[in-house]
């Protein structure tokens, strides 16, 4: 009766929103008002042509920002930053860098129109008791009141850690409380000002707290480096406190670095105590002290314990990425937009690899690293120990030649391949444009150097020697004429390329592939790989012939910083649409099964796919082609489960599929899953179906029993998949919410994804991802592949210390790759003819960091293997 | 105040111009049925015109006239949830208590607490509401131009109507 009710009181408010009339002529007053606006905006219908790409969006946030933008303009910015996860980040980047500016203003002093001596009267009434009351207590044991430090100003970001570990951003002029942490990023710095007057130089990446007893202050350094100014004091000390020394001080300038190496203590000016480890030293004007020695000892003690190198071997790889983020600082050569050189490779090229003239970056990020060997202890024993180091002289000669002929190269050098690679001699060509002359004698000098044997013999000639050379002999050839510099084995490739040389251009840009490589130059080439797949000839292209299977027929990869962002994609082309398993993935499009993925994830990989019931037929067809009985044995087995896969299951499912590792790794990983369900009551029967099939062959071979059991969740329910009794007992939560399957393996993980997703605070929706999407325009793609697992580092590495199964400095080691790790995405888009990859951030592959955890976690958590499986 | 342009007409101009000749009343209608306001209205229509102009001015589909349903709603939607974040329910309530009837409600008070209640759905939740109830269109309709199943849309709308329906109920238990 009730809910009739209610169902009346709805159906009539809808009613009274649906049919409540509008007046035709406030309709059309309104209309001709937007026209107005729109043709003033528009200039007569053609804004289309001025804000048509992210481009022109961005060259017009700065306008934006500052208002000068019309009514209409504005309008359609707004709208495109909504809708563009790109240029949001774009956006947000100069909100940031403009907002850091304006921080610099000194604040205003007093505020208008206050009583202002109310304030101090009271203030002083109030100081005067707190003065009287406590100043005996204050004096020795006391904490005192108001902020131990402020943030004098800051250069980035600049983040506090309150002590329940809550991060804030924090800013200049903000205080700092006891025990607080600050944090400075990297590429920044801070200046801030402690309580006493003392002045504290923070360095990129330095994280510090102030604490007050009495009249004493401590700083305690965690990381970094800082330069102290300490005021002069009457009472009390000074001290700054790190993980192995404490520093007293009054008066003095100084600096502290703490680092995974230990810390150093160096004077300045004027006089500090340094206590370590119970022994006191005094330090003067340019003195230094070191908590260094166990770490200088390490490699002699490489032999003692492997557990110790381990904790050497993770301080190093800790540094070594240090190294490589500072080697990213390192000045890219700009990118190519079009080549002499790709008109010349022959037009049976299949394999076209274009490099850039790395010969300055290279030189630049040698020198750089020279120099971060030689400031680090840990690096420097690595280097001239078990590294390269030894060779240290002929490698800076390597480097130095390579210097040296780069400087007569053009900015690129091209590798082109031909399919009888290997058959035949050449096959091959190495093309560079000449910039100088003395290329030659460079080379014949150090040939010569070289001594016979030492190298393949090789050839110098030039066009009349190219006529009338012998044709035998196993010599690189390499040919120096119009300016371009050209090597392969064959005579005949040569010829042909001084043929090429004489037309002026071959025929190669005008075959398709041809074509595709110049596309690519024309959108900016770093390096380059593209190949011709369908020509390669491989067994690829022989399974070709079957229909449902057809092999993309070109890859085009790249690797380019743009922007100051390195981008790593590839194309794989197709010739007409996609086929096979490469048609299954869906135009991009949003995918809604990411909202039950926290923005902490460790983890995530997500797809959309086209119809799987579609994909099923497809597949069945095609395995019916190959295999007579494919579809007899597919009836076998549905008669067998008493299930028919595609109506039962297969039909049930949507195109969205979603895995995420969203949690702590121990003392379960945290996997979820996600997948789209169009019908979640078909789902659970075929479900229910296959559980009752696979529990009965369990229990047939004594495997333990498999259960499939429900309970209330919120307004839905939850289904719990069980298998106890086995040899690995496991649970699956489950429940469908909004057409989403959401399973993992607890019920609290569960509804987190369910709280995840109805707060809105998703990974889709984190502005850090949305900074990571490739900026190509592209607001969806079809598939991605995310990871940062500095966040589940962090947690596991305190785990296992805690647990004793990781020594301290190995877990700290592993905090700071954590703290340095940083999150990459591969996004894949599925277009029409061809799909599209791109990455951004540190490639997990590429990553000395990730390459070597699991060789430490896997000596750090035996039996993980067996015991965590879901 | 500027001259007023040429009285709108299906052979001026552009093919967007054209596009807002067929569809502008229908576009200011749902927004209107939306947000119950007329200034809010004629923001929608600009809005939704002005988005379609920056993407290019053509018809961005083969079925220009279910774009702009959609773009129309939810760009009133987003009004009216921008609205509810200045403007709290409670503080818009003090109006003469009354029975909790139906029928012995103020038209116009329903409206205004139908609308709040659908501003705190969740946007998919109310652009689904919005096109079936206020707009009429049919639920397999709905779920094809928001990708996704007939089925997820019953639901989705069964749902949102338990909301809508306690929302009401609140409302009027704290009129009375």
């Amino acid at each position: 009766m009730l809910r009739k009710n209610e169902d009346k009181i709805l159906d009539t408010a809808i009613a009274a929103v649906r049919d409540e009339s509008v007046d035709a002529r406030q309709v059309e007053a309104a209309a001709n008002r937007a026209l107005a606006l729109m043709r003033e905006g528009l200039g007569e219908g053609d804004l289309r042509e001025r804000i048509r790409s992210c481009a022109d969006v961005r060259t017009r946030l700065a306008a934006h920002r500052a208002g000068q933008l019309s009514a209409a303009v504005a309008l359609l910015i707004d709208d495109h930053l909504r809708e563009c996860a790109s240029c949001r980040a774009v956006a947000d980047e100069r909100e940031d860098a403009q907002t850091a500016a304006l921080r610099w203003t000194p604040p205003a002093v007093g505020r208008r129109g206050r009583p202002a001596w109310q304030w101090l009267a009271a203030a002083a009434a109030v100081a005067v008791g707190v003065a009287v009351g406590l100043v005996g207590y204050q004096a020795w044991l006391g904490t005192p009141a108001g902020p131990r430090a402020t943030v004098a100003s800051a250069t980035g970001a600049l983040h506090a850690l309150d002590s329940q570990g809550r991060l804030r951003s924090a800013h200049a002029g903000d205080a700092l409380a006891e025990g607080e942490s600050v944090r400075t990023a990297r590429g920044g710095g801070a200046l801030v000002t402690l309580a006493d007057g003392s002045r504290v130089e923070m360095d990129e990446r330095a994280q510090l707290s102030v604490s007050g007893r009495g009249s004493d202050l401590t700083l305690r350094l965690d990381r970094g480096n800082i330069i102290v100014k300490a005021a002069k004091r009457s009472r009390g000390h000074l001290y700054v406190a790190t993980a192995d020394c404490r520093v007293a001080v009054t008066g003095t300038v100084f600096s502290v670095s703490r680092g995974l190496a230990g810390s150093r203590v160096s004077v300045i000016e004027g006089e500090v105590h340094v206590t370590q480890a119970g022994h006191r030293s005094v330090l003067g004007p340019g003195q230094q002290l070191a908590t260094t020695p166990a770490l200088e000892r390490v490699s002699v003690r490489d032999d003692v314990a492997w557990s110790r190198e381990r904790d050497a071997h993770l301080a190093l790889l800790a540094e070594l990425q240090h190294l490589g983020e500072r080697l990213e600082t390192v000045s890219s050569p700009a990118l190519r937009h079009e080549s002499r050189l790709l008109s010349l490779v022959s037009e049976d090229t299949v394999v076209y690899v274009a490099i850039p003239n790395l010969g300055e970056a290279v030189g630049e990020g040698y020198a750089l690293f020279k120099e971060h060997v030689a400031s680090n202890p840990a690096l420097r024993a690595w280097w001239e120990r078990r590294g390269p180091g030894k060779d240290a002289p002929r490698l800076d000669d390597a480097v130095a030649k390579l210097r040296a002929m780069a400087d007569y190269l053009g900015d690129e050098v091209v590798v082109a391949l031909e399919p009888d690679l290997g058959r035949r001699p050449g096959g091959f060509l190495i093309l560079a444009e000449i910039k100088k002359d003395g290329l030659r004698d460079l080379l014949a000098s150090e040939l010569a150097t070289q001594g016979p044997g030492q190298s393949p013999p090789i050839r110098f000639l030039d066009r009349e020697a190219l006529a009338a050379a012998p044709t035998a002999g196993q010599a690189l050839l390499v040919l120096e004429t119009d300016g371009i510099l050209a090597a392969t084995t064959d005579l005949a490739d040569l010829r042909r390329l001084g043929e090429r040389l004489v037309a002026g251009a071959g025929s190669f840009v005008a075959t398709p592939f041809g074509r595709r490589v110049r596309e690519a130059y024309e959108g900016g080439a770093g390096v380059l790989v593209a190949a011709d797949l369908g020509r390669l000839g491989g067994p690829a292209a022989r399974r070709g012939a079957h229909a449902a299977l057809t092999p993309p027929r070109y890859l085009v990869a790249e690797r380019k910083t743009l922007d100051g962002r390195t981008v790593n994609s590839a194309v794989l082309a197709f010739v007409g649409p996609r086929s096979g398993v490469a048609s299954w993935l869906a135009a991009p499009a949003p995918i809604g099964s990411l909202e039950f993925v926290s923005a902490q994830a460790a983890g995530a990989v997500a797809f959309v796919l086209r119809n799987p019931a579609a994909l099923f037929d497809e597949l069945l067809v095609s395995l019916g082609e190959r295999q007579a009985n494919a579809a007899e044995a597919l009836s076998h087995v549905e008669a067998e489960l008493n299930l028919r896969l595609r109506d039962d299951l297969i039909q049930a499912l949507g195109g969205e599929l979603a895995l995420a590792l969203d949690g702590p790794v121990l003392p379960q990983p945290a996997w979820k899953v996600i997948v789209e369900v169009n019908d979640p009551e078909r789902l659970m029967g075929a479900v229910t179906t296959l559980v009752e099939a696979a529990g009965a062959k369990m229990a047939e071979r004594g495997k333990g029993t498999l259960r499939l059991t429900e309970a209330q969740l919120g307004e839905g329910r939850e289904h719990i998949l069980a298998v106890t009794g086995g040899r690995v007992p496991f649970e699956v939560h489950f429940t469908f919410v909004d057409g989403y399957l959401v399973a993992a393996p607890t019920r609290a993980l569960v509804v987190r994804a369910l709280q995840t997703r109805n707060a809105g605070a998703s990974l889709a929706q984190s502005s850090d991802f949305a900074a990571l999407m490739p900026i190509d325009g592209s607001m969806h793609c079809s598939g991605i592949v995310y990871q940062n697992l500095g966040l589940a580092l962090g947690p596991l590495a305190s785990t296992l210390g805690e647990s004793g199964s990781l020594s301290p400095e190995a877990q700290r080691s592993l905090a700071a790759i954590a703290e340095r790790s940083r999150p990459s995405l591969v996004a894949l888009y599925g277009e029409e003819d061809r799909i599209r990859v791109a990455a951004t951030g540190t490639l997990p592959g590429f990553d000395p960091s990730a390459l070597a955890l699991p060789q430490i976690l896997g000596r750090a958590l035996p039996g993980t293997r067996t015991g965590a499986r879901p | 105040m500027l001259a007023m342009p040429d009285a709108i007409s299906p052979e001026a101009g552009s093919p967007l111009e054209r596009l807002f000749h067929d569809h502008h009343a229908r576009v200011y209608r749902a927004a209107y049925r939306v947000t119950g306001s007329a200034t809010d209205a004629e923001d929608v229509l600009q809005t939704v015109f002005l988005r379609l102009a920056r993407k290019g001015g053509a018809a961005p589909l083969d079925n220009p006239a279910s774009y702009l349903y959609r773009a129309a709603v939810n760009a009133a939607l987003d009004v009216l949830r921008r609205r509810q974040a200045v403007q709290p329910l409670e503080a818009a309530e003090d109006a003469p208590a009354a029975a909790a009837a139906p029928e012995l409600v103020d038209v116009a008070e329903l409206r205004g607490a139908l609308r709040s209640a659908l501003a705190r759905l969740s946007p998919r939740a109310a652009e689904m509401f919005a096109l079936r109830y206020l707009e009429g269109h049919a639920n397999r309709e709905i779920a094809r131009h928001m990708r996704t199943s007939a089925a997820v849309v019953a639901v989705t709308l069964f749902r949102a109507r338990r909301q809508l329906k306690d929302d009401l109920r609140r409302f009027l238990a704290g009129r009375r």
